[in-house]
C-alpha cells in the first residue's frame, strides 16, 4: 500500500473480491489470520481463500468447508492495494488462487465458439 | 395474416420467451459468481469463465425441469414474485450500504437527500415483503 490509511478490516477488506495482477478476479477475502492479539499490536499476516475459511460460516458454511478442503492462505505481503477490491502483486496461478476456472474450462472448451 | 401471422406472433414468443430465459440465467450467474469472485460475465470467453458458463446452463437445465413438470406457469411466475418480494430487501439493503461507501462510489457518493429517500423507501419495501406471505395466504393466491 502507498500511504498509511485507516481500514476497517471487516467492512473494507473481509468479504472483498481479490484481483491478481492481470486484473483477473480469483476470489473473495473469506477471512484474515491475524497475529499479536495478545500483545497488543494486531497484525494481519494472510488473507485466507476458499475451502475451510466459510467454516465459520454457519450450517452451509461448515458444509461447504468440509466438502472444499483447505483454505488458500495468502500472505498479506502479496497485497498490492486495497479499494472496492484487493488487489494482488502477483497472478492468481503464483499464489495457488483461480484454479476453479482452468479445472471446468476443458469441459466448456468442448462447446462450439467458446 | 392467417398463418403467416401465426407464424410471426410464434416467432416473436419464440425470441422473447429465449432471451429472457437467458438473461434469467445469467441474473442468477452474476450472482453466484459475484458470491465467489469468479470470472464472470459476457466480456470473458465462455472456457475462461468456465464456472460462471457452467451456472448458467445449470440454473437454464433446471428451469427447463420444472417447466417439463406440466405445472401452470402463470401459477409458478406469481409464486416467484411473491418470494422475490419477500427478499427484496436483502437485495436493496446492501446498495443502499454501498450508496454511502466512499471506496465504492467516489465523489458521486449518497447525500442526505438521497439518503433519506432510500431509507424511507426501505421502510415501505420491508412493510410491503412482511405483507406478502400473509397477503397470499388471506387472499387465497389472489383468488380472493
Amino acid at each position: 500500500m502507498s500511504k498509511p490509511a485507516e481500514v476497517d478490516i471487516a467492512l473494507g477488506i473481509l468479504d472483498h473480491q481479490l484481483v491478481d495482477s492481470d486484473g483477473i478476479n480469483c476470489g473473495k477475502v473469506d477471512d484474515l489470520e491475524l497475529t499479536g492479539l495478545d500483545t497488543g499490536s494486531p497484525e494481519v499476516v494472510e488473507i485466507l481463500v476458499g475451502g475451510n475459511a466459510w467454516r465459520t460460516r454457519g450450517l452451509l458454511g461448515r458444509l461447504a468447508g468440509r466438502l472444499a478442503g483447505d483454505a488458500v492462505h495468502v500472505p498479506w505481503s502479496e497485497v498490492e492495494s486495497v479499494s472496492s477490491v484487493v488487489k494482488l502483486k502477483r497472478p492468481a496461478s503464483e499464489l495457488r488462487l483461480g484454479r476453479g476456472d482452468p479445472r471446468w474450462s476443458r469441459l466448456v472448451g468442448k462447446v462450439p465458439g467458446s | 395474416m392467417g398463418q403467416v401471422g401465426l407464424l410471426l406472433a410464434l416467432v416473436g414468443i419464440l425470441f422473447a420467451v429465449g432471451g429472457a430465459a437467458i438473461e434469467t440465467s445469467f441474473s442468477g450467474a452474476y450472482n453466484t459468481a459475484q458470491f465467489f469472485g469468479w470470472r464472470w460475465g459476457k466480456k470473458e470467453r465462455p472456457a475462461a469463465a468456465s464456472r460462471f458458463t457452467l451456472t448458467w446452463v445449470v440454473i437454464f437445465t433446471l428451469a427447463l425441469l420444472v417447466v417439463m413438470t406440466g405445472y401452470d406457469p402463470v401459477k409458478l411466475t406469481e409464486y416467484s414474485v411473491i418470494f422475490s418480494v419477500v427478499a427484496l430487501p436483502l437485495t436493496y439493503l446492501p446498495i443502499l450500504l454501498i450508496a454511502n461507501d466512499r471506496t465504492y462510489m467516489g465523489s458521486n457518493v449518497n447525500g442526505r437527500l438521497a439518503n433519506v429517500l432510500g431509507v424511507l423507501y426501505f421502510v415501505v419495501i420491508v412493510a410491503i415483503s412482511l405483507a406478502a406471505i400473509p397477503l397470499l395466504i388471506v387472499t387465497n393466491g389472489g383468488q380472493g
